[in-house]
């Protein structure tokens, strides 16, 4: 009750006055302190790294660690994407060093340079659904199994190339085919030298896992259908068949556009509060 | 460069991880092929599938290419 006469409440004001009143609503979730998520992303890196030893040395058998490193290559994205963001700290704050350590480090079991992942992103948010524009927009496809057809083995990020070209980032260019060659390297040598099935299992295997699920959760769900452009179109809100654990927390994905400084584990609440707003405002949000 | 780019081909790829990886996996199922050694038969496989992704531009059924 009380929130349909909020909702009534919303629909006298001005674009103004609501613009103020979602910027009230939003303030006390910006830039919260994202201890689970430093914890989650430094933890999730060292229990991958730690999958190595403990298989080489016969202490877990291939097949447990298989599905442990899956979701490790799964997990690694999300605090990489906060530290993105500049949420544990921003540039001159005594822990920026933090904010920088998890971006590098959460990363790692996705062999991808954060940095790039970083100057990227920071374009999908400016040109979200640009065709032209935003990098992630390949991953847009008509429908689920369209998604699938088209992105199986489809490594991260086709567009980021030509996206930092674009941006006059050269040296994140050379980053980035560093982090493949080594990549690569570090597959081939294991091949070579007898630890194939471990490079497999721990690292190729669930990193093609991993970036089939990441593509679909992080990208192409909360943006489908991905016509629309504009602050309250470019995102939507759905409800998840797997949860919103299971779906890395995109269920509220159109507040991460909104306020990209919320941490990842507060989009839920800071959706709650702000939902009304959203409702008055026409967003998608996909009956959640 | 062009060394550079040939490390990021299908082919590339298919004699650098796939090759041993199928001869691994031979070994480690028990499978033999007769005289040869397992790492050849690997190497075939993994070259036979290398080269028609090398000319589809692609390893599965869609285009990396499209």
């Amino acid at each position: 009750m009380a929130q349909l006469e909020a909702v009534a409440d919303y629909a006298a004001m001005s674009a103004a006055e609501l613009d103020l009143v979602e910027r009230e609503i939003s303030a006390p979730f910006l830039r919260e302190f994202p201890l689970g998520i430093v914890l989650w992303g430094l933890s999730n890196a060292v229990i991958w790294l730690a999958l190595w030893p403990l298989v080489f040395m016969d202490i877990l058998p291939l097949w447990l660690a298989f599905p442990i490193a899956t979701l490790n290559v799964a997990l690694s994205y999300l605090p990489s994407h906060d530290a993105q963001h500049n949420i544990i700290a921003r540039r001159g704050q005594r822990l920026r060093w933090l904010n920088e350590l998890v971006g590098h480090v959460s990363v790692i079991p996705l062999a991808t340079s954060f940095r790039v992942l970083r100057a990227t992103h920071m374009e999908h948010h400016r040109h979200t659904n640009d065709p032209a524009l935003d990098p992630d927009y390949d991953t847009h496809a008509e429908n689920t199994l369209d998604f699938f057809r088209k992105h199986i083995g489809n490594g991260f990020g086709g567009r980021y190339t030509t996206t930092l070209a674009r941006i006059g980032r050269n040296d994140l260019v050379l980053e980035g085919v560093l982090f493949n060659l080594g990549y690569l390297l570090i597959l081939f040598a294991l091949a070579w030298s007898g630890h194939a099935l471990e490079a497999a299992f721990l690292w190729w295997l669930p990193q093609q896992i991993a970036v089939l699920w990441l593509r679909y959760y992080l990208s192409w769900v909360p943006h489908h259908p991905g016509t629309a452009q504009g602050r309250y179109r470019d995102t939507r809100a759905f409800k998840s068949l797997l949860g919103n654990l299971f779906s890395g927390g995109m269920q509220y994905h159109i507040v991460h556009h909104l306020y990209p400084t919320i941490p990842l584990m507060r989009t839920p609440a800071a959706y709650r509060a702000l939902r009304p707003i959203l409702e008055q405002r026409g967003c998608d949000l996909g009956g959640l | 460069m062009i060394a550079l780019r040939l490390l990021f081909t299908p082919i590339a790829f298919a004699l650098g991880f796939l090759g041993p990886l199928f001869a691994q996996s031979l070994t480690a199922l028990g499978v033999t092929f007769g005289d040869l050694p397992n790492l050849a038969v690997g190497l075939a496989m993994a070259l036979l599938l290398g080269g028609i992704a090398q000319y589809r531009g692609g390893w599965l059924w869609h285009s990396s290419k499209q």
